[in-house]
């Protein structure tokens, strides 16, 4: 209580320190106050008691409110980085009853922060608190509110304590700026918890909150504190994070090679989760999942979610679902789900206490859908887009489909990757890395604007973009990729290198003299060829279906020389960007060799993608079987690899990965994930060192 | 409603054609005849059917493979492996399949569709054969409107190297502006000189829209690409590949301080792809002849960024 003598000297006071600072505690332990207006503040002088309004919130990052606490006092408002009060976006699932849905629609409302009240004990841990200052013996018809911005009014659900017991059921729901505090509570002081139930950045949510405490005494007079919350950042996970499990596809007989070495790579690699498969029927485990992580500081410890994203690759448009409910209904195939429907363990494997699922999207991917006119005939429609007689012309539609299918690759997580956390050449640091996404040079050409502006607004991971249009899957991972190194920056980068694949054809032709050596021996594109069949000795097939080229053929085959030498020159503008970004040195970079070829639609591997591979542990590089020519029983382009990683202390662990992955465009990176350990040091902390 | 009736009659047709790719040794022949753009192969067609039956079931069975996958992963299938891997001997069924395949009776929806059209034109380009050319012309010239599938049909036309197909393409794209940038992108495949000529008129014409200029600027190095020269199937012209190489080095390395900062990187690439280090040696010849101060230092950049090409090795 503050006893202050005129209500002159409080007008004065107001005027000078309402709303802002911290300046109340400071300058005489004073609230914030002020009268509504002076015709209705008290009339006369005398001695007035007033209610103090002071907020609490965790602005040092220690994991209680304190206070005393001189740094929850000094970052209260206006946070200097690595300080400042945080909110967990509580999208988890501490019940665990989202798995047991089924529907698209219900599995995006079915997370924690969506559910009224509060969920359990262990959804209590993932509350941020916010206390007030008891006040102490106040008239009865004292009441105190909380207001949180406008902004931020649908994208938080606050609870307040109304027992003493501990838990969740001491708590109950409050909507700010409505629910009125009564006297008995304000005596003692009042908790609240406090969740987000989104991310920054979604639904035009900017992520920061503030809040308003506002005590008014049965004068009229108002007391009033604020301080300023932040949802907790989204942070994505990087290469140097240790694995703690590895998961693939099951795919039964058709990946059991594959599966059988990704095993043993992991097991040698003692990675504690061990490999786990996945029965999702999509081979591409890397692209329809992403892994990320919130966190905010607790009593005992970090709280953390991780976070699984579900990717954005559509079925369909969806502003056009009316042609494609049509269209499936005339190929008498089911309607699909609007998203790829691999993505949904985000919600059901990948999902429970601590571990929660969101989908980023919009239906038409940011771009703005012609309009169909009421009157269209759907059919005519549908055989225009087929390139058949049609009565009318629908270029609109079809442009419209065309962008989004053809940019639809994007949105798939191997275009999403995780550059170590470095220094910049401007100085400026990066502890937590920088996104490096894929896109093309055009507009259309580009992922869905959803998850990039969720990335931008965390303002922690900023994206670099290189091009990747002129690749058939136009992923990143596809020829670059990162390994932990004992470099000074404690990391490098490996690149595709067309051109050593090339000399090292060369060197088997001109200095080994075997010009007739065999690549891709015993290979077969045979898994669609009629006359192939599964056995459990491996695929058996006629020799028509081999895949087996010499060194010569290769080296003569117009349409991969072409595009290998131009693969050279667009991988090499990739890596411009990404060196001039961070400012890697020559000896940073390590060329692993494989060959292009074009199907149409844009690049891909000719030889196995070695640099698509997965490191599991600073000395373990998992990646696919190379296939090159075997000169004195060694294959030739597996020793060129294992002797650039050598240097790194990096062993190479070989996966078959031909039938598949090769020959479906990937390689062991597109078909792994992996959850990874948390960081030793907390996000804040960093930020807070590199400030 | 006519579509209608026609997509139902096609549905009822699915269930008598569909068991083709099963009983195909046993089926008679299609009237390949009764295809135009086909029919003058249909000898050849109905020979192969005979002959070799199992060459058509297994452009079936690659076609069913990919209407099964395509589409589910957000991911190509690679159907021009397969199709290529079967060589020669499935040029006729691909043919057949470009000429007959009908999506609706085969049940693919349209991103299926579109990758299989895509795949069965870049497999028949990579067979450079004449007897393609009459399939697929009908492709670059008709109403789809997938600028992939044209462009992947026109490179398959270049890719034959017959002057007159080529002359084709170029009278096609003049005469149509919509299709003009799918068949300026194909260009580059088609690799004999009148190709060249008409990409690198495009380049220097700065009337055209910069979206094309920059087109025929890729285009035109994929056309002097070295190391595709530098392969035995192309050893018949390499004197034209010679003179067409120093044309797109000439062109682009004298213009390049014309153009602005998205055409040069496009121009540095390509010069790259035609031959970095006598590029290189062209822009520091003109850099040190320049008169004015701008042009001295924008061909001096452009050294710069040649000397660290990776084809320069």
């Amino acid at each position: 209580m503050n006893r202050l003598t005129t209500l002159f000297v409080v007008t004065a006071l107001t005027i000078g320190i309402a709303g802002c600072g911290d300046d109340s505690t400071e300058a005489g332990h004073l609230g914030a106050f002020e009268f509504p207006g002076l015709t209705h503040g008290p009339e006369g002088g005398g001695d007035i008691d007033i209610p103090r309004a002071r907020l609490g919130v965790d602005a040092s990052r220690s994991g209680t409110v304190d206070f005393d606490d001189p740094d929850d006092t000094a970052h209260r408002y206006n946070p200097a980085s690595g300080y400042g009060a945080l909110v967990l976006p509580n999208l988890d699932d501490d019940a665990e009853v989202c798995r047991l849905l089924s529907d698209d629609e219900e599995f995006e409302d079915c997370f924690d922060a969506a559910t009224p009240g509060i969920v359990n004990d262990v959804d209590l841990e993932d509350m941020a608190t916010i206390k007030t200052l008891p006040t102490g013996g106040v008239p009865e018809s004292t009441r105190g509110v909380l207001y949180t911005d406008e902004g931020s009014e649908d994208a938080v659900e606050l609870h307040i304590r109304t027992g003493d017991a501990d838990g969740a059921d001491a708590f109950e729901s409050y909507t700010p700026g409505e629910d009125e505090i009564g006297p008995e509570q304000l005596a003692d002081g009042v908790e609240f918890a406090i969740e987000a139930n989104r991310l920054a950045g979604e639904e035009g949510w900017d992520g920061d909150i503030e809040l308003t405490w506002e005590i008014e005494t049965v004068l009229g007079l108002t007391s009033r504190d604020h301080a300023h919350m932040q949802v907790a950042p989204l942070l994505l996970r990087h290469h140097l994070h240790p694995a703690e499990n590895v998961f693939a596809t099951d795919l039964g007989s058709r990946n059991a090679e594959f599966a059988a070495d990704l095993d043993t790579a992991v097991s040698a690699a003692d990675i504690p989760g061990g490999l786990e498969l996945l029965d999702t029927g999509d081979p591409w485990t890397r692209d329809f999942l992403l892994n990320g992580y919130v966190a905010i500081p607790g009593p005992d410890g970090p709280t953390t979610i991780e976070m699984f994203l579900r990717s954005a690759n559509l079925n369909y448009p969806g502003s056009f679902e009316e042609i494609y409910d049509r269209l499936y209904e005339l190929l008498e195939r089911r309607f699909p789900p609007l998203l790829r429907e691999a993505g949904q363990v985000v919600y059901t494997d990948f999902h429970g206490p601590g571990w929660a699922g969101e989908a980023l999207y919009d239906g038409d991917k940011g771009f703005e859908p012609p309009e169909l006119e009421d009157d269209v005939d759907i059919d005519d429609v549908i055989y225009y887009l087929y390139g058949e007689s049609s009565e009318g012309e629908y270029p609109e539609v079809a442009a419209h489909i065309e962008r989004i299918e053809r940019a639809d690759t994007l949105d798939s997580f191997g275009n999403t990757e995780v550059i170590p956390p470095h220094t910049a050449p401007d100085g400026t640091e990066y502890p937590h890395g920088r996104v490096l996404r894929g896109r093309g040079e055009d507009d259309e050409m580009r992922p869905d604007p959803t998850l990039s502006e969720v990335i931008d607004i965390q303002d922690e991971q900023p994206i670099v973009w290189i091009d990747t249009a002129w690749l058939a899957v136009a992923h990143v991972d596809e020829t670059i990729s990162f390994v932990e190194s004992d470099s000074n920056r404690g990391w490098s980068l490996l690149y595709n290198d067309p051109v050593r694949a090339r000399e090292l054809l060369e060197e088997v032709r001109d200095d080994y003299g075997r010009p007739e050596a065999t690549l891709f021996d015993d290979r077969y594109y045979g898994r669609s060829n009629p006359s192939c069949s599964w056995t459990s000795d491996g695929w058996d097939c006629p020799d028509s279906a081999l895949a087996t080229r010499t060194v010569q053929q290769v080296l003569d085959d117009t349409d991969v020389m072409a595009a290998s030498a131009r693969a050279a020159v667009e991988v090499d503008a990739q890596v411009e960007i990404i060196v001039d970004e961070i400012g890697l040195d020559d000896d940073e970079l390590f060329p692993l060799p494989f060959l292009h070829h074009e199907l149409g639609s844009g690049h891909t591997a000719y030889t196995p993608n070695v640099v698509n591979g997965l490191s599991l542990r600073p000395d373990a590089f998992a990646t696919s079987t190379p296939h090159g020519p075997v000169i004195d029983g060694v294959d030739h382009f597996a020793a060129d690899i294992e002797s650039v990683l050598a240097p790194l202390g990096v062993d190479v662990h070989w996966v078959e990965s031909w039938n598949v992955y090769h020959t479906g465009l990937g390689g062991v990176h597109c078909a792994t994930n992996s959850t990874r350990q948390l960081p030793e040091t907390d996000w804040w902390l960093k930020r807070r060192e590199n400030r | 409603m006519r579509a209608v009736t026609t997509i139902a009659a096609t549905l009822v047709c699915v269930f008598a054609f569909a068991p083709q790719s099963m009983a195909q040794q046993t089926a008679p022949a299609p009237e390949f005849s009764a295809h135009p753009e086909v029919r003058h192969i249909a000898d050849e067609l109905e020979e192969t059917w005979r002959q070799n039956p199992e060459a058509f079931r297994q452009v079936d069975a690659i076609r069913e493979h990919l209407r099964q996958h395509a589409g589910r992963t957000a991911r190509p299938v690679d159907a021009v492996s397969m199709l290529n891997n079967g060589g020669q001997d499935l040029l006729l069924p691909m043919l057949w399949a470009v000429a007959s395949d009908n999506p609706l009776k085969l049940r693919m929806d349209l991103r299926s569709w579109r990758s299989w059209r895509t795949a069965l034109l870049e497999a028949i380009g990579r067979l450079r054969d004449e007897r393609s050319i009459a399939v697929l012309k009908p492709v670059v010239a008709g109403n789809q409107p997938h600028a992939a599938i044209r462009k992947t049909a026109a490179s398959a036309i270049g890719r034959t190297g017959d002057l007159d197909a080529i002359e084709w393409l170029i009278d096609h794209a003049k005469s149509h502006p919509p299709h003009r940038k799918a068949v300026v992108g194909a260009l580059g495949d088609a690799r004999r000189h009148s190709a060249l000529d008409y990409l690198l008129k495009i380049v220097k014409d700065t009337d055209e829209t910069r979206a094309l200029r920059s087109v025929a600027i890729r285009s035109a190095g994929d056309w002097a690409n070295q190391w595709a020269w530098e392969t035995s199937s192309l050893k018949p012209y390499r004197a034209e590949g010679e003179r067409g190489r120093r044309a797109v080095i000439e062109t682009l390395v004298d213009g390049y301080p014309s153009l602005d900062d998205d055409l040069r990187s496009e121009a540095a690439k390509s010069l790259q792809l035609a031959g970095a280090t006598e590029a290189r040696r062209r822009a520091q010849t003109r850099a040190k002849n320049a008169e004015r101060h701008r042009y001295r230092t924008d061909w001096r950049e452009l050294a710069e960024r040649l000397e660290d090409s990776p084809l320069a090795r």
